[in-house]
């Protein structure tokens, strides 16, 4: 397994668990109690802390445990991270439409702002999903 | 030319024609003061639906003239390099997109209307395909 495919690996899983501990936090207080940006801004700040910290200790403890690997992407990595890349844009581009539809029917910044944030988690995610299928079964 | 390519040319000259048309008028009327920095979004809605319907049946239009008078390019369909080259410009717009996407999102943090964060949005969805055609006209001639 080369050290890019552990690093979209290792990056996916984190995404999925902070962003899903995000939204698991959020959603229900704003479907209950209705929506409210001061209330999330605490825990928007601390996802991105967790991404971030958690994203370069991944990456350490990868490099660690396997450090002949090249972190240099080859021709490979290239051609399964742009076929990642070209078919998570869609989802990037309907969430996009989606928050656009929301802007204007003039709904609460908070469902705006998370379904661009949605948007981009889901395109991330399913970014991570492509380039492990492709990097198990060929492209 | 293939047909896929005389289709992504089509597609970048109406696209950037009906989308860059409203752009710049948007853009004179407020820099005119002809809007108020608080429209409602609900006022974007007829404007969005009129462009979207506008530009369904340009393209509908123009791909009936290209499939009548290319007919044989268009029923050969797509091969592996149309799709190479389809996937790269896809994935370099999908950038282009998400860096729009943030842009939209950090404007929400100067707390403007739903009016211009819908145009933020819409701007980075016009960028993208812009991008996309551009990138695939340029492949197209200068390889992939």
């Amino acid at each position: 397994m080369s050290f890019q495919e552990k690093s979209n690996l290792v990056m996916t899983v984190i995404i999925a668990l902070v962003y899903g501990a995000y939204f698991a936090v959020v959603m229900p207080p704003a479907l209950s109690e209705g929506p409210s940006m001061e209330q999330v801004g605490p825990y928007l700040f601390g996802a991105v802390v967790f991404l971030v910290i958690g994203g370069v200790v991944a990456h350490i403890l990868v490099a660690m445990a396997a450090p002949k690997d090249s972190d240099e992407a080859d021709e490979r990595d290239k051609l399964i991270e742009m076929r990642a890349d070209a078919r998570s844009s869609y989802v990037l581009g309907a969430a996009a439409l989606l928050a656009l539809g929301l802007g204007l029917t003039e709904q609460h910044l908070f469902w705006v702002v998370h379904m661009i944030l949605g948007g981009l988690v889901a395109s991330e995610l399913v970014k991570g999903v492509l380039r492990a299928i492709d990097y198990r079964m060929g492209v | 030319m293939s047909f896929e390519e005389k289709s992504n040319l089509a597609t970048l000259v109406i696209v950037s024609v009906i989308f860059g048309g409203y752009f710049i008028s948007l853009g004179s009327q407020a820099v005119s003061g002809g809007l108020p920095a608080d429209v409602p979004g609900a006022a974007f809605g007829p404007v969005f639906i009129g462009l979207s319907i506008g530009l369904a049946i340009w393209m509908t239009l123009v791909h009936i003239i290209l499939g009548v008078l290319f007919s044989r390019d268009a029923e050969a369909g797509a091969d592996e390099r149309d799709r190479q080259i389809e996937t790269r410009a896809d994935a370099g717009a999908g950038y282009v997109l998400g860096a729009g996407v943030f842009a939209a999102l950090f404007m929400l943090v100067f707390n403007v209307s739903g009016y211009w964060i819908a145009h933020a949005l819409l701007a980075a969805l016009v960028a993208s395909e812009v991008y996309k055609g551009v990138r695939r006209a340029i492949l197209y001639r200068l390889g992939v």
